[in-house]
């Protein structure tokens, strides 16, 4: 294959501290000390218990938010003195307006909010509560579901058309859209004999039923959401938690995935842009560097996604819209591109590493129903593919979030025929095992201490448990939270404990596989897409410390570092 | 629990080129625009969230959807309905969504917000 000059490319860093150094010694929790704290009330007096509040000091990237207890009170640690806005961060259904107060050294602040309904209520529910709480026929509200808020919630909510402008909008993001519900990413050429959605019979019909429904309930004028129906806020264990927000120092950043070093470090990559990016959260500073062009074929879109670590804690990645591997060493802080050796573009959008053969796993499909997976052996530049065995039916993406474990083994989550296949690292034979659940959607995994794998159930608002021991897969209910849409599971190896985000509801589950427990969180924002839980190095069974990186549409990308006890 | 095995399928194996090449680095910082008068910093927020998915205004890598990139608009002569270029034509397209890609977001924004938004594209 020829090979081009060195596209030119730019390291790009920033160095963005949270203020002008944390608090370190005081962020003990359940803090020692507290200079802002106060009570959360509704307009009838009655103590608001689960309510977010965050303090975010005037010119920084990192804010605070801590959740109001059984009495109404809220407490954060103690605060570097300074100018700081503090607002209500999550109260779905009701709200109260922001105080700016300046924090001094020695002196507690009490700050109190009374919470009063929401006056545009819409834009204080999450995706579920909207979807709950609207006219119109069971079949009605699926098929928008279904079309529009999978991935990105909170879209439908922040628009409003009338039904010949509504269906503008369908049409373009269900032409332009190639798979799952995207706004529209890539858009390319169709392979020969490609069948495009739009020439599917039945597509305008549907189109049409949708723009009419839309223009009901997001048209020209307000529905009635005042009986709106607001899932419960989850109390007791679940107030026991502090986050801390770090915006991501570069504009509309999407971050698809993050994970954690072995050194503690938070390494995020970006859907959008062609980043990398490093948390220090000792320090709070972020760094981020650009990947280069792809050498080999055109680039279709920059962007990563999954991220694995190698024998030597160097970042791999994927070259997720063109097709491809890419690598980023810590010591010389220099990228090497693979670029899978073809000339048409693919997505690659998993990866994990098996350091004990060399290999970088990865899948791969080429935007039209063929899923391949494989493995690169990058000293020898070398790619071996398998072909994956797909059931006919509706083109859906094949296999997704699959997972590596520490003896080489690839697990496959094989999510539209919602299989887990397993792909044996010496003989690359495929086995696959049937989640109890028929179409549970396995979407994205992680494997614990005992190399159990751990993955969401995505259609089934399920936790699912392969134990390659005994081969069986066992499941666990997400309870009380409808329309849960989990994605994506990721294990505290330090404790086992299973984490998974809600993408509709905004919240975190975390699951205690000894005794089947569930606890449920909620995130500081709404309609984050929230994704990767990952453990940091120091989480403790008293103290987890959970990071989630954020792929927003209002608002800008952040990782969030969650404590709870 | 029911399993199948399946042989190896289209077990290929490829040799590529070295692709895997260092690529040296040099430092830069982010460019940073002149600063954005407190008007066009709210128009930006707004259209963060509400235009930017279609009309990429900054990136020569992340390439647009097919409705026009914005930057440089006021520096145009006319646009995509050629009309003149001016705050009430542009607003009359936001507002109305005159082609056959953009929708009319009379319902989505104020015409203050609508305001601040071409207050961001003046400087773009």
């Amino acid at each position: 294959m020829a090979r081009n000059g060195l596209a030119a490319f730019a390291l790009t860093w920033v160095l963005v501290t949270g203020g002008h150094g944390l608090v370190a010694a005081d962020l003990k929790y359940p803090f020692l000390e507290s200079s802002l704290n106060g009570t959360v009330k509704s307009q009838k007096g009655e103590p608001l218990e689960g309510i977010l509040i965050r303090a975010k000091k005037e010119n920084t990237n990192v804010s605070r938010v801590v959740v109001s207890d059984a009495q109404g009170h809220y407490r954060f640690p103690k605060l570097e003195p300074g100018r700081y806005t503090v607002e209500i961060a999550r109260a779905d259904g009701l709200e109260a307006g922001p105080r700016v107060l300046q924090l001094q050294d020695g002196r507690d602040q009490p700050v109190e909010f009374t919470l009063a309904p929401a006056k545009v209520m819409d834009q204080h529910m999450t995706a579920v509560d909207w979807l709950r709480s609207l006219p119109g026929t069971p079949e009605q509200v699926k098929l928008i579901a279904d079309n529009c808020i999978h991935c990105h919630t909170g879209n439908l909510q922040n628009f409003r058309f009338d039904k010949d402008n509504w269906l503008k909008m369908i049409r373009f993001m269900r032409t332009k859209i190639i798979h799952g519900a995207e706004w529209g990413a890539i858009h390319h050429e169709p392979a020969p004999g490609a069948q495009p959605e739009k020439d599917q019979p039945g597509w305008d019909e549907e189109n049409q039923v949708m723009a009419d429904f839309l223009a009901k309930v997001r048209g020209p004028q307000p529905i009635d959401l005042s009986n709106a129906k607001i899932l419960q806020r989850p109390t007791g264990r679940s107030t026991r938690m502090m986050i801390t927000e770090y915006e991501i120092p570069y504009h509309d950043a999407e971050l698809h995935d993050i994970d954690v070093d072995k050194y503690g470090m938070v390494w995020w990559t970006d859907w959008r842009w062609p980043y990398v990016g490093m948390l220090n959260p000792e320090t709070g500073q972020m760094k981020y560097w650009e990947s280069p062009v792809p050498e080999g074929k055109p680039e279709m879109h920059p962007g990563g996604q999954e991220i694995s670590f190698d024998k030597d804690e160097n970042l791999w990645t994927v070259i997720a819209w063109t097709g491809g591997l890419l690598k980023f060493d810590r010591k010389t802080e220099k990228f090497s591109s693979y670029t899978f050796p073809d000339r048409g573009p693919r997505r690659f959008l998993s990866v994990g590493t098996d350091p004990s053969r060399d290999r970088v796993w990865f899948h791969t499909d080429n935007y039209y129903g063929t899923y391949y997976s494989g493995f690169l052996v990058p000293d020898k530049r070398q790619w071996t593919i398998y072909e994956m065995p797909l059931k006919a039916g509706k083109k859906a993406s094949g296999i997704y979030g699959d997972v590596n474990d520490t003896k080489g083994n690839r697990y496959l989550m094989m999510h539209r025929d919602s299989d887990i296949g397993w792909i044996n690292p010496e003989t690359g034979e495929l086995t696959r095992y049937p989640t109890p659940t028929p179409n549970a959607f396995p979407r994205r995994g992680d494997y614990d201490s005992k190399d159990r794998v751990w993955f969401s159930e995505y259609n089934a608002g399920q936790i699912g448990m392969f134990d390659p021991t005994t081969r069986k897969i066992t499941e666990y209910k997400i309870p009380d939270v409808p329309m849960a849409l989990p994605y994506g599971c990721g294990v505290d190896r330090n404790t086992d404990r299973v984490w998974v985000e809600l993408y509709r509801n905004d919240r975190l589950v975390m699951l205690e596989p000894k005794t089947g427990e569930t606890t449920q969180y909620l995130l500081p924002e709404l309609h984050v897409m929230a994704r990767s839980p990952r453990a940091a190095t120091a989480s403790t069974a008293d103290h987890s410390i959970i990071y989630l990186g954020t792929l927003p549409k209002f608002g800008n990308g952040k990782i969030y570092k969650i404590e709870t006890w | 629990m029911m399993t199948k095995s399946f042989a190896t399928l289209g077990l290929i194996g490829l040799t590529a080129l070295c692709l895997g090449l260092p690529v040296a680095a040099q430092s830069q910082k982010e460019k940073e625009g002149p600063a954005l008068s407190e008007k066009a910093q709210k128009g930006k927020a707004i259209f963060a969230d509400r235009c930017f998915v279609c009309h990429d205004v900054d990136s020569a890598r992340v390439r647009s959807l097919g409705p026009p990139s914005l930057n440089g608009l006021f520096k145009r002569d006319k646009l995509v309905t050629g009309k003149p270029v001016t705050p009430e034509n542009v607003k009359e397209i936001i507002k109305t969504g005159p082609t056959q890609g953009m929708p009319a977001f009379r319902y989505t924004l104020s015409d203050p917000e609508i305001d601040l938004v071409i207050e961001y594209l003046k400087v773009k």
